[in-house]
């Protein structure tokens, strides 16, 4: 029923070319094929086997010609590989068209790319090769020798005007490409591929960046090692690089939480160890060994550059020091200031350290003047909020006394509680 | 005994040999330690009543005592606050060595006034009995300004003593039946008599 089949075997001159396979079959297989499928649906076969156009029909709908997946009748391109199908219910005048534009050009073997279409190099990143009847192994043979010998390259060269042409022409037909079914969905799929590859590549400029920061920390902290060493160096320009290389890093690696996977107890483990190693760093010792959780968590923070932690995971991290038997625990004042200080030392050996620095001084320096805050921040390094913490915590205990003025306030030793003065004996000379 | 190296004395007023607890800042402070403060209490206690022992003051009235130097260090720069010195009064009424005196018809200058008992009306009893038996006024009729300001009590402690301190000191041998009070006809009281003590 089909008249292209039937001009195959009637024609005189040589058969068109298989247009599966591309290879021109003899007469006699022609003949042979006739022979094996006589008594079958004779039209069909013969169709599948080398007719170029249309598909094989059954109830379903016809086969493709490329890749034989069984199209709905309605689809003008095959679902599975995109190639166009050609109903055989088409006007025979159109097939016929179709037909003789595949056959007309003899120097490209024709394939089952409907007639005019021709893909873009630049869109076409594999082609997929079937073959039903073997001789996969002939071809691979050939395909390494034209690698190998790069025809190509040649071939470009002469046609070089004729390509232009060709050129411009695809260019057009690009536009009409599939979008649709799994051959839309598979370019679709390596446009993707290419867009995470040119991310990958962005990601890539950003990891060198990173890499060249810790380089110009590393030099930051050469450099104030060697100032700190060298003479003759102005002290201000010594504190300044130092602070900065600490605002700069951490000397270990930034603990986060996505990295101490096994769940939070980890990550406070964790972090309650950078911290105490970012204490030890001579952060502490710079703050005379105690300092506010509010200091120390902005000080780490900045130490952390851009992972920040939440005050919450901060505060939960400090209060493991001691179960984790780090040198380091919080303490709290009854102000309800929390500060962080070294686990040797006592509250009652801190605070008998400043009440016997006060009775020297004030033994020394007369007993009009006692202590501010100021002078125990200068004293002991500590923050003046912490310095007064110390002071009140003494004079709660009865050691010290204070003197409130217009000038402030000042801490003495406590002689309010150890002054004895019998004033009828002494100013009146009584005898009790 | 203090240790404390530098004794101030202001001696603007009076030469009242003051405590070196007086030169030291914090005492002027009140203290917010409880019980440094009531160390702190029972100090201004005794150096009100040391005070004013030594310049014979009865009565203080806060308004004018205020400045007095017995609350003004000037050498130290220092002075008490007006409300710890109603609190220190405060606690010297709960003593017993002081007592409030209602302000005068007005509501607002109430215990700002305050009767300094240096001397327990029982201590002024005593002292008056003596003085009696010692200058043989058993049995006469004294009046109350002949006590306070006669010349037989020229050289006396109670010398210019507060009348309302008197009247106590009186009710206390009132009370040991040492004294009657004597009216006069009008009602008024006109003198007291003294009986020797048994």
């Amino acid at each position: 029923s089909f008249s292209n089949a039937m001009k195959v075997a009637d024609s005189d001159g040589p058969p068109p070319p298989c247009l599966t396979c591309g290879i021109r079959p003899t007469v006699s297989v022609i003949e042979q094929a006739k022979e094996a499928i006589a008594g079958v649906n004779k039209a069909a076969h013969l169709y599948s086997a080398h007719l170029p156009i249309g598909g094989v029909e059954n109830e379903n709908g016809f086969a493709c010609p490329r890749c034989t997946f069984v199209n709905h009748p309605s689809l003008l391109q095959c679902e599975m590989c995109g190639a166009t199908l050609v109903s055989k219910n088409l006007p025979p005048t159109l097939l016929d068209n179709a037909v003789k534009d595949l056959v007309v050009n003899e120097r490209y073997s024709p394939s089952p790319t409907p007639p005019g279409v021709r893909y873009n190099d630049d869109d076409i990143d594999y082609i997929k090769i079937s073959f039903r009847t073997g001789g996969e192994r002939i071809f691979l043979d050939k395909l390494k020798n034209v690698l190998q010998d790069r025809i190509w390259e040649r071939r470009t060269r002469n046609i070089g005007t004729v390509g232009a042409s060709q050129d411009r022409r695809s260019r057009t037909l690009t536009q009409r490409l599939p979008k649709l079914g799994i051959h839309g969905l598979e370019i679709q799929s390596v446009k993707e591929c290419q867009r995470n590859l040119e991310l990958m590549h962005s990601l890539n400029d950003l990891d060198s960046l990173m890499q060249k920061a810790k380089e110009m920390v590393s030099l930051a902290e050469t450099f104030a090692m060697r100032l700190s060493n060298a003479p003759g160096v102005p002290e201000e320009a010594r504190t300044a690089l130092l602070e900065s290389s600490e605002a700069l890093s951490l000397s270990s690696p930034i603990v986060m939480r996505e990295m101490a996977g096994s769940g939070d107890e980890t990550f406070y483990a964790e972090l309650a160890r950078q911290l105490a190693e970012f204490l030890d760093n001579g952060v502490l010792v710079k703050e005379g060994g105690i300092m506010t959780l509010f200091d120390l968590y902005a000080l780490y923070n900045r130490a952390r550059g851009l992972s920040l932690i939440s005050p919450k995971d901060f505060y939960r991290a400090c209060s493991i020091f001691e179960k984790l038997r780090l040198p380091f625990r919080l303490r709290q004042f009854r102000t309800g200031v929390v500060v962080v200080q070294e686990a040797y030392y006592s509250d009652d050996a801190v605070n008998s350290m400043l009440i016997d620095w006060i009775k020297t001084t004030s033994r020394e320096r007369g007993i009009s003047l006692g202590v501010t805050a100021q002078d125990v921040n200068q004293r002991f390094g500590w923050s003046v909020t912490i310095a007064l913490e110390e002071l009140e915590t003494a004079e709660v205990s009865g050691n010290l006394s204070r003197d409130s003025s217009v000038e402030g306030t000042r801490f003495y030793e406590n002689l309010i509680n150890t002054f004895r003065w019998n004033w009828k004996k002494e100013v009146f000379q009584e005898r009790y | 005994m203090s240790t404390l190296p530098s004794l101030s004395t202001s001696s603007r007023n009076t030469s009242f040999p003051f405590p070196s607890i007086y030169s030291f800042p914090p005492f002027f402070t009140r203290q917010p330690n409880s019980q440094t403060w009531t160390s702190q209490l029972s100090l201004w206690n005794s150096l009100i009543l040391a005070y004013c022992r030594y310049n014979r003051i009865w009565r203080i009235d806060l308004n004018t005592a205020i400045e007095w130097d017995l609350f003004n260090n000037r050498d130290i720069n220092r002075s008490l606050k007006l409300e710890t010195c109603k609190e220190v009064l405060d606690s010297m009424v709960m003593k017993g060595d002081a007592e409030w005196v209602s302000g005068s018809g007005s509501h607002v200058s109430k215990n700002t006034s305050a009767i300094i008992y240096w001397r327990r009306p029982e201590e002024w009893a005593n002292i008056i009995a003596d003085w009696i038996d010692s200058t043989g006024q058993k049995n006469t009729i004294l009046t109350l300004y002949e006590i306070a300001e006669g010349d037989l009590s020229l050289s006396q402690d109670f010398r210019g003593i507060d009348p309302t301190i008197l009247r106590k000191a009186l009710d206390v041998l009132i009370r040991r039946g040492q004294a009657q009070i004597m009216k006069s006809a009008d009602g008024e009281e006109a003198g007291v008599k003294f009986f020797g003590s048994q």
